[in-house]
C-alpha cells in the first residue's frame, strides 16, 4: 500500500441531495417589491430629468430599472426617493434633510450619479436614450 | 471504529468526495474523482486545507462485492464552512465566525443593497474573481435593516463597497464599483 502526501483542493459536490435538504432549509428573504405607483412616478421623473439634464440612462437598461425601483422603494417607505446606492445611519433624517434625495445634490451640482442612472454622453456606460419603458422596468427586473 | 473526521474547508465543487470503508479495517478518506475506487492508496491533505472537527457523515451507501462499503458523503459539519471558489451570503451573524474560520487567508466582503444599480453590474464580475482566486474567500452582505448593525460596525456610506480582511481585521477598503481597483487592492492585501 502506497501513500502519497499531496496538496490538492478538496472539493464537495454541491449539488442539493434529499438527505442535504432535511438538515439545511434555505433562508426564505422577503424581498420587498416597491408599489407600482412609485414606480410609475419614478420611471417619469427619471425620463424627465434625464431629458432636463441632457443626461442619459445606462446602456444597460437594467441597471437604470434597477435604481428606478430603489428610488421607488425608498419613496414608499421614507415618503421621499433617497438614493439607494448609499447606506444611512438614520434613513428618516436623511430623507428629511434631503442632501440625498433624487436628484442628490452631486447631480444637480456636478451631474455626478453613482448610481449609473443619469449618465453624461462621454461616460463609458452611457446609451443614447432617455427613456424607459414600465414593461422594460419589470422585465429586466423579474428575477430579482 | 473509524475515527470520524471533518472537513471545515469546501472548494467549489467539481467532484464528489468519498470515503471507504473498508471492512475489518480502519476507514480511509480518499477525496478525488469517484472512478478512482478500487485503490487502497491513502492521501494525506495539506493543514492549510483541511482541520479536523466533530462531523457526522450522513450518506447512501452501497455494499461491494468485495467486501467495502462505499459510502457517498454529504457532509455534515458543526461550526462555520468556509468555502473558495464561490460567492457565500453571510449576515450579521455569520460573517465573524466565517472570517475568524479562513484564518490567514484573505476575505474580501461585497457590501451591496437591493436596489443598487452598480451592485448588479459589479457581481457576476466578483463571481469571477472568487473562481479564479482560490486563496481568498469571497462573501457578500446585504446591507438591510437586519445586518445594520454589521454595516455599521465595518462602516459604510457608498454602496457597494468592498472590505478586504485579514487576520481578523479590515485592511483594506474599495468604495464603488471600480473592478479594478478592487483586484489591485486584493492582489495586495493577498501577497502580504
Amino acid at each position: 500500500m502506497t501513500s502519497q502526501a499531496s496538496t490538492f483542493a478538496v472539493s464537495v459536490s454541491s449539488a442539493p441531495s434529499p438527505l442535504r435538504r432535511r438538515g439545511n432549509f434555505s433562508v426564505v428573504r422577503a424581498q420587498v417589491e416597491p408599489s407600482d405607483k412609485s414606480i410609475e412616478i419614478m420611471r417619469k421623473f427619471s425620463e424627465q430629468y434625464a431629458r432636463k439634464s441632457g443626461t442619459y440612462f445606462c446602456s444597460d437598461k437594467g441597471v437604470t430599472a434597477v435604481v428606478i425601483k430603489g428610488l421607488a422603494d425608498h419613496k414608499d417607505s421614507l415618503g421621499a426617493p433617497l438614493c439607494p446606492c448609499r447606506h444611512y445611519d438614520d434613513k428618516a433624517a436623511e430623507a428629511a434633510q434631503g442632501f440625498w434625495n433624487c436628484p442628490c445634490v452631486p447631480m444637480r451640482e456636478r451631474k455626478e450619479c453613482h448610481c449609473m442612472l443619469f449618465l453624461t454622453p462621454d461616460n463609458d456606460f452611457a446609451g443614447n436614450e432617455q427613456t424607459i419603458t414600465l414593461d422594460e422596468i419589470k422585465e429586466s427586473t423579474e428575477n430579482m | 471504529m473509524p475515527t470520524p473526521m471533518a472537513l471545515n474547508l469546501c472548494t467549489s465543487p467539481k467532484w464528489i468526495g468519498t470515503t471507504v470503508f473498508e471492512s475489518g479495517s480502519s476507514s480511509k478518506l480518499l477525496l478525488g474523482s469517484s472512478s478512482s475506487s478500487s485503490t487502497s492508496s491513502t492521501t494525506s491533505f495539506s493543514s492549510s486545507i483541511l482541520s479536523c472537527k466533530s462531523v457526522g457523515l450522513k450518506s447512501l451507501s452501497s455494499r461491494r462485492k468485495n467486501g467495502s462499503v462505499r459510502v457517498r458523503s454529504s457532509l455534515d459539519t458543526t461550526g462555520p464552512t468556509v468555502t473558495v471558489g464561490q460567492v457565500t451570503e453571510v449576515n450579521k451573524d455569520t460573517f465573524w465566525p466565517i472570517v475568524n474560520a479562513a484564518g490567514d487567508k484573505t476575505v474580501v466582503l461585497d457590501m451591496y443593497t437591493q436596489w443598487c444599480g452598480p451592485c448588479k453590474v459589479i457581481a457576476p464580475k466578483y463571481k469571477e474573481l472568487s473562481e479564479k482566486y482560490l486563496d481568498v474567500v469571497f462573501l457578500k452582505l446585504d446591507c438591510n435593516q437586519d445586518n445594520k448593525p454589521l454595516a455599521k460596525e465595518l462602516g459604510i456610506k457608498v454602496v457597494p463597497t468592498f472590505k478586504i480582511l485579514k487576520d481578523n481585521k479590515v485592511v483594506k477598503e474599495v468604495t464603488g464599483a471600480k473592478y479594478d481597483d478592487l483586484v489591485a487592492a486584493i492582489d495586495v492585501v493577498r501577497s502580504s
